[in-house]
């Protein structure tokens, strides 16, 4: 397997080798760093690993073995990088890591289980994520606040301020599609759709919310169109 | 630069309403502007759209992603280093890459010389591929296009 890195301007491009693998689970970049999760399988046995390449120089900074596939990769974008991995059922591995040496920092258990490459934000041991729910629901998924060090989670309940909104401006319908932390300001987004009815006929509009962290609505902007927000960035 | 091609877009120019709200079951909840955000989604027969909300101007844009050639079916989109990059799925293996030094620059992977590149991250100067050598096996088996808007 081997990375290529293709200049986007000029369109020049260099392959760089990593390793053996069979398949690529994940990729995530940051601050100059690629992080790569992959595996390998000789001889009926699978070996999980992760390989960081600082693509300032196109070295390899460190290759670590993992007892399983590392299913969690997310970064606070300054320094530390969190991958995290199954040890049991109910049980994930939570490692953090200085992301330019790959030095170790600390070594967390958690019940609570997190997916994706950079679906999580980590910043001072907490992770902010958001926590879905099996459909049907009354929501799809809660803003979420998790402590790796006391392995715990705490969910903001946007619900009661998203029903008083629904009640005091005649809506029939709130579709909650979307968040986005940030943690700058303790605050989150949440994208929607909200429907009215008028008689016969429906209208429906998205809107973008934003929260605090106690689940207050503190402010809200309404766009004059069928548009279905899926992705939100904080710029 | 998304400033600018915004302003070029002038069907995809909306209305907004600004409100401000909240409970009053605490002392904390005081009125607070919204942060500057982007956001991507789909309107009209699943056409591709982005809005573009300004802090500083408490206004946001619609911008109708066709208009920047980029395909509706894109099936991911993320941001970093101030370049948004959008990934679709290509129907049939050629090469063709483009660079539009002012906003867009298109990038086709097809696979060729019996490789396949499967996953990939980019900054706002490069896009990495992790690729994986495919002995015996010439078909190409995830084609993507990535397309990125230089945002500064």
């Amino acid at each position: 397997m081997y990375i290529r890195s293709k200049n986007i301007f000029d369109n020049t491009q260099v392959d760089i080798p990593i390793a053996k693998a069979d398949r690529v689970t994940g990729i995530l970049y940051s601050q100059n760093h690629l992080v790569i999760s992959y595996f390998v399988s000789e001889n009926q046995e699978t070996s999980y690993y992760v390989s960081v390449l600082n693509t300032a120089n196109n070295s390899i900074v460190k290759t670590l073995q993992f007892d399983a596939t590392v299913q969690f990769m997310t970064t606070d974008n300054t320094k530390d990088l969190v991958l995290g991995y199954p040890s049991s059922s109910s049980t994930m591995e939570l490692k953090v890591y200085t992301l330019n040496t790959m030095e170790l920092l600390g070594e967390y258990s958690s019940d609570t289980f997190f997916t994706g490459v950079n679906d999580g934000l980590f910043r001072d041991n907490t992770l902010f994520y958001l926590q879905g729910f099996p459909q049907p629901s009354a929501i799809t998924f809660l803003p979420s606040i998790f402590n790796i060090e006391t392995n715990t989670s705490n969910s903001i309940n946007i619900l009661p301020a998203i029903e008083a909104y629904a009640q005091n401006n005649n809506i029939a319908n709130i579709s909650v599609i979307n968040g986005a932390f940030d943690v700058n300001n303790n605050t989150v987004l949440v994208s929607a759709n909200i429907t009215t009815a008028t008689g016969n006929s429906s209208t429906t509009k998205a809107s973008i919310f934003l929260f605090d962290f106690n689940g207050n609505m503190l402010s809200n902007i309404l766009i004059e169109e069928d548009f279905r927000p899926f992705y939100i960035f904080l710029k | 630069m998304i400033r600018n091609f915004a302003l070029r877009i002038l069907t995809g120019l909306i209305t907004i309403t600004l409100s401000s709200c909240g409970s009053d079951d605490t002392e904390n909840n005081t009125q607070q502007q919204m942060p500057s955000f982007i956001i991507v989604g789909k309107k009209d027969n699943d056409n591709g759209f982005l809005y573009d909300y300004q802090r500083e101007s408490q206004s946001g844009e619609l911008i109708n992603l066709a208009d920047e050639q980029i395909p509706a079916n894109f099936n991911s989109v993320d941001l970093k280093e101030d370049v948004l990059c959008f990934a679709a799925p290509q129907s049939t293996s050629f090469k063709n890459i483009r660079t539009d030094n002012v906003t867009t620059v298109e990038i086709i992977f097809d696979g060729s010389n019996g490789e396949s590149a499967f996953l990939h991250t980019y900054s706002s100067t490069h896009i990495f591929s992790a690729y994986r050598k495919m002995i015996g096996l010439m078909i190409c088996t995830f084609d993507q296009k990535i397309f990125l808007i230089i945002l500064k």
